[in-house]
This record gives C-alpha cells, sequence and structure tokens, in this order.
C-alpha cells in the first residue's frame, strides 16, 4: 500500500503538475481581487477564447514530438482565416466548405513546409520562420491588406461562435475532440512512440527502420490542419477574415506547449500538459484583464510563462546537448574504447 | 621541469578506474603509455589535462602539486594535449584553428592580430620541416597535415603569457594515418623531444611505442604494472604485461570442433547467407565477405582499419558501396534500415553509439521500439500489458538489472543498456545480426552474460557478424575472425584451423604495423 502512496504521492508533486497549483493559486488571487472573478461566466470565457489557441497547440505538439519546430503556424491561422472569409463573401455562406477551404489553405503550407524541411533539409526554426514570413506577405498581397468582413451573426459565425451548450461554444468541443486524438495517437499507438524516437534521437529512429522523412512530413501537415483549423475559428468568432491576427496565437500556443511538456510526462510533449498551461494561460490573462491591469500585460504575463516553461525543460536544446555531451565525456572512459565513428 | 603522478586514483560510482598509480614524465623524452580498453589510461590523460579531479593521490609539475588546478591553468602551466580526434574544425582555416586553443582567446576584445600570429605559427611548421599551408580549410588537408596543425597549436606559445610547451600528451596520434605519414610525424615528435619537451605518447600500438619512446608504461585494470625505462621493453614483454597472467581466458568454450564440422560442411557460396563483394565505403577500400547460418564472424582491426565502420557501411546506414550482395542466394542491391524488417537483419549498435538507444525513453519504450507491430491491438492501439510482458520476459532472460520496465534508459549501467538493445533486435526474430562493439563500457558480469547469450543465439542457426576490439569477445564467441587492415581483409583466423589465443588474435592484428620492427614471435597466421 505504500508504494501506491508514494505513486500518489509523486503524481501530485510540484515537478509532475506545478501548472495545477499554479492555475489554483491565480484564481484564488484573482477572486480576492475582483468579486466578479470566481464565476462560471469566467470559467466559459476562458474556455471559449482559449480553446482556438489550445487547438494550435494541440497541432504543435505532433512536430515537435518529431523534433521540428513549426514556426508557421500563425501565419497559417491568419491565411485560413482570411480564406473562409473570402469563400463565405464570394462563394457560399455553407460553413463547412469555407471550414474545408481554410483547412486547404493551410495544408498547402504544410506541403511547403515539408519540402523547405526535408527536402531542401533547411533547419526546422529558420525554414518555418521563412515559411511564415512568405505566407504572411502573400496573404497581405491577395487581400491587398484589407480584412474581409462577413455577416457576424450569419451562419457561420453563430455556428462556430455563438452557438453553446453550458455556455460552450464549438470551438471548445473541436479542442476537446482534437485532445484526445492527439493523446491516443501520441500515447497509445506506434505511431506516437516512434514519433518520440525521432524527436529524441533521429539516428535511433532511422536504424529502428522508422520512415523519419515521411512522419515528419505527416506531423508538419497535421499541425498546418489544426492551426487552419484555428484560423477559421478565429474567423467566426470576429466575424471577419483578418491577415494580421496569427501573431497573437504563435506565442501562446509555444508557450502553452512548452509549459506541458514539464507536467505529467517528465518533459516529453504530451497534450495532457499542454491543455492546462492553455488553461492557466487563459485564466491569467482574463484574469488580468478583469482586474483592470492595461491591455498589454497578457503578452508580458504569455512570455514571461514561455521563458519559464523553456527553462524548465532543462534550459532548452542547446543547454541540454552541452549537458549531455560533458557528462557523456565525463563518464567515457570508466570503461573506456575509443570511441567508433559512424560516416 | 618533471611532470609527476604520484598514487593517483580516481573514483566513478564506487568503482576505482585507476588506482595508485606513480609514473614520472621527464622533459626532452617520449615516454609512452599502453593499455587496453578500460585501463584506465584515458582517465589518467583526462586527469593530467585537469579534466576530472583525483580522487586519490597528486599531480605535480616539479615537485609542486597541480592536479585539480583546472584547464585553463594546465594549459597554462605548459602541459599540452593532442587528442584523438584533434580537435580542429575542418571548415576553419589552420589560423582560424590557432584561436579555438585558446590562444586568442586570452586577448579578447582586442582585434586579432593575423599577421603575426600567422609568422609565429609557420615559424612553428616550417620547424616541423614540413610543408603545410595556413590559409586553407583544414578539412581540405591530408590527415598528418591536419595532426601538425593541430601539433603546433598545441606547443605554440600564444600572446597572453602563460609557459611555453614543456609537455605534449599525445592521444592515439596515428589512427587516422598511413605508413609514410606516421613517419613524417613520428619525426616532428622526435624533434620536439629533441628541443626539450616532454611527450607523452598514448597508444594502443606497441610497435608504434616500441619505436618511439625511451619509456614505457603499461597500466591494465586501472593499475600500473610496469614501466619499462631505457627502452627495454620487447613486444612481448608489453603484451605480457598489457594481458596480465590469463593470455586465455578460462571461460573461453570450446567451440573448435564445433567451426571445424560446419566449415567442413559449408559446400560453397550457394548455402551462404550473405555474401558481399567489393565493400567500399570512407574507411573499406574492397571487402568481400561470406556468412553462414549458424556461425560467428568477428572482426578485428586497429583504429582506423575500418572495422569501426564496416557493419554500418554493410548495413547501408553510412555512405557505402558494394560491386554485389546476395541474401539468401538472391542478388539484392544493398542494404538499408527500411528493409532490415523484412530481410530479417538487425544492426545492434555498441551502447555508446549514437543509433543505439533513446536516453529519455524508459526500458521497455526502448525495447518495444522494433516490434511495435507485434503488439497491435484493433485501431492501431499498442498492448501496453502485452509490450510489459514482453519487456519482462527479455529482463529475465539476459538478467537485466532493474528488472522494471519503466526503469529510465538514461540511468542504466552500460551493461544492462546493453542488453536491452540487443533484446530489442531479437524480439524482431532476425536471422543475421550485424552487431558492433557488444562489450565496449560493459561491466564483466554483463559482458560475460551478453556473450553467452550471443553464442546461444548462433547455436539457434543465426549468423552473427561481430566487430569490436575486444579480444576477450572474439575468443568467447567467434567461430572466425577476419582481421582488417587498412579498409582491406588482411587475414582470416578459423577456430580449430589456425591458433587461437589471445596473444594469437593481438598478433595478427598487430601484424600489418611496423613490418621493419623484427618480431621475434612466429605465432600467427598468414598474410
Amino acid at each position: 500500500m505504500s508504494s501506491v502512496a508514494a505513486r500518489v504521492k509523486g503524481s501530485l508533486g510540484v515537478r509532475k503538475i506545478g501548472a495545477i497549483y499554479v492555475w489554483i493559486v491565480l484564481i484564488a488571487f484573482f477572486s480576492l481581487v475582483n468579486s466578479t472573478f470566481y464565476e462560471y461566466a469566467t470559467f466559459t470565457q476562458v474556455l471559449n477564447q482559449y480553446a482556438i489557441t489550445g487547438l494550435v497547440a494541440m497541432g504543435l505538439l505532433l512536430p515537435l514530438a518529431a523534433g521540428l519546430y513549426d514556426l508557421s503556424v500563425g501565419a497559417v491561422l491568419g491565411l485560413s482565416s482570411m480564406t473562409a472569409a473570402w469563400v463565405l463573401v464570394n462563394v457560399t455562406t455553407n460553413v463547412f466548405v469555407a471550414v474545408l477551404a481554410g483547412v486547404a489553405a493551410a495544408l498547402i503550407v504544410g506541403v511547403l513546409n515539408s519540402v523547405v524541411l526535408l527536402v531542401l533539409r533547411v533547419d526546422s526554426f529558420i525554414g518555418t520562420l521563412a515559411t511564415s514570413s512568405i505566407v504572411t506577405a502573400a496573404v497581405v498581397a491577395l487581400s491587398g491588406d484589407n480584412v474581409i468582413a462577413f455577416e457576424v451573426f450569419g451562419d457561420y459565425g453563430t455556428w462556430l461562435g455563438i452557438h453553446n451548450i453550458i455556455g460552450l461554444t464549438m470551438p471548445v468541443g473541436l479542442l476537446l475532440i482534437a485532445i484526445l486524438v492527439i493523446a491516443y495517437l501520441l500515447e497509445r499507438t506506434g505511431y506516437g512512440r516512434r514519433l518520440y524516437a525521432i524527436g529524441y534521437e533521429e539516428e535511433v529512429a532511422r536504424l529502428s527502420g522508422i520512415r523519419v522523412d515521411r512522419m515528419r512530413a505527416g506531423s508538419l501537415l497535421a499541425s498546418s490542419a489544426l492551426a487552419g483549423l484555428a484560423g477559421t475559428l478565429a474567423a467566426a468568432a470576429v466575424g471577419a477574415g483578418d491577415p494580421t491576427v496569427g501573431p497573437e496565437y504563435l506565442l501562446p500556443a509555444f508557450a502553452a506547449v512548452f509549459l506541458g511538456a514539464t507536467q505529467f510526462r517528465n518533459g516529453r510533449f504530451n497534450p495532457w500538459g499542454a491543455a492546462v498551461a492553455v488553461l492557466l494561460l487563459g485564466t491569467g490573462n482574463v484574469g488580468l484583464i478583469l482586474i483592470g491591469a492595461p491591455t498589454w500585460t497578457p503578452n508580458i504575463f504569455s512570455g514571461a510563462l514561455l521563458i519559464l516553461a523553456v527553462a524548465l525543460t532543462h534550459g532548452g536544446r542547446g543547454g541540454k546537448r552541452a549537458l549531455k555531451k560533458q557528462i557523456s565525456e565525463g563518464s567515457a572512459d570508466a570503461g573506456a574504447a575509443e570511441p567508433a565513428k559512424v560516416g | 621541469m618533471v611532470l609527476a603522478v604520484n598514487g593517483l586514483g580516481k573514483q566513478f560510482d564506487g568503482k576505482w578506474v585507476l588506482e595508485d598509480v606513480s609514473i614520472t614524465f621527464e622533459p626532452g623524452r617520449i615516454h609512452g603509455l599502453v593499455g587496453h580498453n578500460g585501463s584506465g589510461k584515458s582517465t589518467l590523460i583526462k586527469i593530467l589535462a585537469g579534466y576530472h579531479d583525483a580522487s586519490a593521490g597528486e599531480v605535480t609539475l616539479d615537485g609542486r602539486p597541480i592536479n585539480n588546478a583546472g584547464p585553463a591553468a594546465i594549459r597554462d602551466l605548459g602541459i599540452r594535449f593532442v587528442h584523438q580526434d584533434l580537435g580542429l574544425i575542418s571548415e576553419f582555416t589552420a589560423m582560424e584553428n590557432l584561436g579555438i586553443g585558446g590562444v586568442f582567446s586570452q586577448q579578447s576584445g582586442r582585434s586579432i592580430d593575423w599577421k603575426k600570429q600567422a609568422l609565429r605559427l609557420q615559424s612553428v611548421i616550417d620547424g616541423f620541416g614540413s610543408e603545410v599551408p595556413l590559409d586553407v580549410a583544414v578539412g581540405k588537408l591530408s590527415a598528418v597535415q591536419r595532426s601538425l596543425i593541430a601539433i603546433a597549436r598545441a606547443v605554440e606559445v600564444g600572446d597572453g603569457g602563460g609557459s611555453p610547451a614543456r609537455f605534449l600528451v599525445l592521444d592515439e596520434p596515428t589512427t587516422a594515418l598511413e605508413g609514410p605519414e606516421v613517419e613524417v610525424l613520428f619525426g616532428v615528435i622526435r624533434a620536439l623531444a629533441e628541443s626539450g619537451i616532454g611527450v607523452i605518447y598514448v597508444s594502443h600500438n606497441l610497435r608504434d611505442v616500441i619505436e618511439l619512446a625511451t619509456s614505457i608504461s603499461v597500466l591494465r585494470n586501472g593499475e600500473l604494472v610496469n614501466t619499462f625505462f631505457d627502452r627495454k621493453a620487447s613486444y612481448e614483454s608489453l603484451l605480457t604485461a598489457m594481458l596480465g597472467e590469463h593470455l586465455v581466458s578460462d571461460e573461453t568454450p570450446n567451440l573448435d570442433a564445433f567451426a571445424v564440422s560446419r566449415l567442413q560442411a559449408q559446400g560453397g557460396a550457394s548455402s551462404a547467407r550473405l555474401t558481399v563483394r567489393g565493400l567500399r565505403s570512407s574507411l573499406l577500400r574492397g571487402v568481400d565477405l561470406d556468412l553462414y547460418p549458424g556461425e560467428c564472424v568477428c572482426v578485428m582491426g586497429l583504429s582506423g582499419s575500418g572495422r569501426e565502420e564496416l557493419i554500418y557501411a554493410l548495413a547501408g546506414s553510412t555512405p557505402s558501396l558494394s560491386t554485389s550482395m546476395t541474401l539468401n542466394g538472391a542478388a539484392i542491391d544493398a542494404l538499408s534500415p527500411l528493409t532490415w524488417h523484412e530481410q530479417k537483419i538487425a544492426l545492434v549498435p555498441g551502447n555508446r553509439m549514437p543509433g543505439s538507444s533513446v536516453k529519455e525513453f524508459t526500458m521497455r519504450e526502448n525495447l518495444s521500439l522494433v516490434s511495435l507491430d507485434q503488439l497491435r491491438l484493433g485501431f492501431r492501439q499498442l498492448d501496453r500489458k502485452a509490450e510489459t510482458s514482453m519487456v519482462e520476459r527479455w529482463a529475465s532472460r539476459l538478467e537485466i538489472l532493474p528488472a522494471d520496465p519503466e526503469y529510465g534508459t538514461r540511468n542504466l549501467s552500460g551493461g544492462n543498456r546493453q542488453k536491452v538493445i540487443l533484446a530489442k533486435w531479437l524480439q524482431a526474430d532476425p536471422t543475421t545480426l550485424f552487431i558492433d562493439e557488444p562489450t565496449a563500457g560493459v561491466d564483466v558480469g554483463a559482458a560475460h552474460k551478453l556473450l553467452t547469450e550471443l553464442r546461444q543465439i548462433v547455436g539457434e542457426g543465426r549468423t552473427l557478424l561481430v566487430t569490436t576490439s575486444e579480444v576477450g569477445d572474439v575468443l568467447a564467441v567467434a567461430d572466425r575472425v577476419l582481421i582488417l587492415h587498412e579498409g582491406r581483409v588482411s587475414q582470416e583466423l578459423v577456430r580449430g584451423r589456425d591458433e587461437f589465443t589471445e596473444s594469437s588474435l593481438l598478433l595478427a592484428m598487430n601484424q600489418n604495423i611496423g613490418e621493419a620492427t623484427t618480431m621475434t614471435s612466429s605465432t600467427g597466421g598468414t598474410k
């Protein structure tokens, strides 16, 4: 029985679920400062607003698990929001078609990312930063830098932004589905295991016969598709396609995924941690606005959280690698052989 | 100016890897340091370099203790190092590489006087009596030229004060060099010694050491066995000192009859499982192989012989070419990790190799990585229960400790990690296994278990190709031994046909080097 107790204790430790404790502290703090905070309406507001960020975060999990950054999700979000709005205004008011169009446009960027990273072998951080810039520019060029407004209370806006069950709108439902699907993929299937193997040790994955490039391409397409879906929802929320909407989701989504990696799974990118981190982020930002903090404070909150999260995941990649090298060199001679070389 | 270690010891994880070693290195002398893998020579060097702190004893320079001073202080005292990989950046020129040795860093903030630097480096290189262009990326230079640059950088004075080079430690400097190049390097080393620098020459190549060094210290299992002074060491005396009394391990199974009978049974290439002709890679220059079912072929060779690359080139994980290849009698283009699964081939990298295991994974996750498809339920769900019991089965069969499937691979000892890697591939039920350094960094007990297991899977009719630098491994598992030299098979030893002992194998491996040196022993096979 004591081992069960130890297990429970271990899984409730600050290192495992610290974000949940911080979240509770935040809720307590905001409730004390502002009596209108501790209400169901605040809860639904956080979820409804941050479901879109959550979807982007869920998409990001896949390339990150496979060891790739996808910085283009912000630009993809802008692209798909514009595409959906354009279809609504110019082609059809069918909700489904508009969403599909947005996702399809996003997938094109996913293909572009795959080519740049996996065929041209450009580093993922730089490569997706570049495609992000190209996509943003293309959207501005095609739209003349104008937003495309549509009827907010039409089918599209109503279905995706207003209709709700117990106060929760469509994006929350989609996020829930995304969490479950991604969790299943990453944690219950061989696909997920292989993806993590690629991200941690590409060479191990390659020697294990895993189709590294194919799986990475799939992860990039998935991340683009989810960012695309998020874009169509963002358009519905404001009743317009907006080419500049991307950046405000990019950073929080990354913050959520990296902070999430410090939760539950010992440094592994995982959907549950990311979901908790989105809640934490949303609660903090909504709370700050509710207590009357200036509108720039949420950005500081997100930025600080991202730094904290990455610092918690062993000081980022470079630091970790340097540390690893140090450790392996330090102990290499304990049973020393000359290090062999692989070409 | 004398550099000495007195009663030096080093402990890792409670185990003494170096114990009570006392050696005196004198200026103007070349002092050889030899020992097999795990003998403690790398640890000794790392303590000298200030990289490790000593757990016991001290390092003194002219009687003054200098241990635990740290690498920068050691450099300032004039003790310099050239490591096996040289530490050069291939894209940089010789001049730019000079900057990484710490010479420029001492004048940070001021701009570099390139002309002055170039003159000084040139004068050092000129002293070597060898042409080395300083304005070409070092990656474009020959191996010996790169070595000379690394040595020049090490003995270079630098601007920032500090002492001129007094002692130079060279770690396996001839690894990448070929015959005539070795002579050039030796010339430079002798010149440095004549100029008053004490050279500590670390190598496992006994002939090189005998040719160069006036004194030779032999380490075995972390202890100093002997120091031979005044060129009194012979090849045999060094070999005996290195290997100890147990020239032939008493644990060696008696496989002689087995190997001979099967050799006779092997009709010809038609029964071979895998044949390869003319395998080439960056180190291999045309290797032919015939591997039969139920045999274990070990490949030995000194560093740089191609031994370290063979199985990776063969398995198609490193760029390679071959003129022809057959698998079970059918011609195939090449092997590749993507097709191993269908072809029932496994590549088991040594546990310190990149590509062996995912440190962040649990034992369970690493072990099942190539057999995930065996564990599939509906909707592609993994059968976690079956996965766990599979890992538990292997843990008990191979005596993996701790036998907890959820144990982090990062925390496993080298031997246990190696067992996990072997189990990972055995679970995929391969007919042919390529195994690199199965016991490198593995403690004796685990190594014994691993080797017994290897012998057993050979008995099951599988084919093993093992590359190793451990003679003990070969004696324990090999039916045949191929000796690689300069990218080619120089000799084949068959158990039961040829003399098959530790000394005969070492002799065969070392025979191709320093042909000029007279050899008193005539054991070993044909050359």
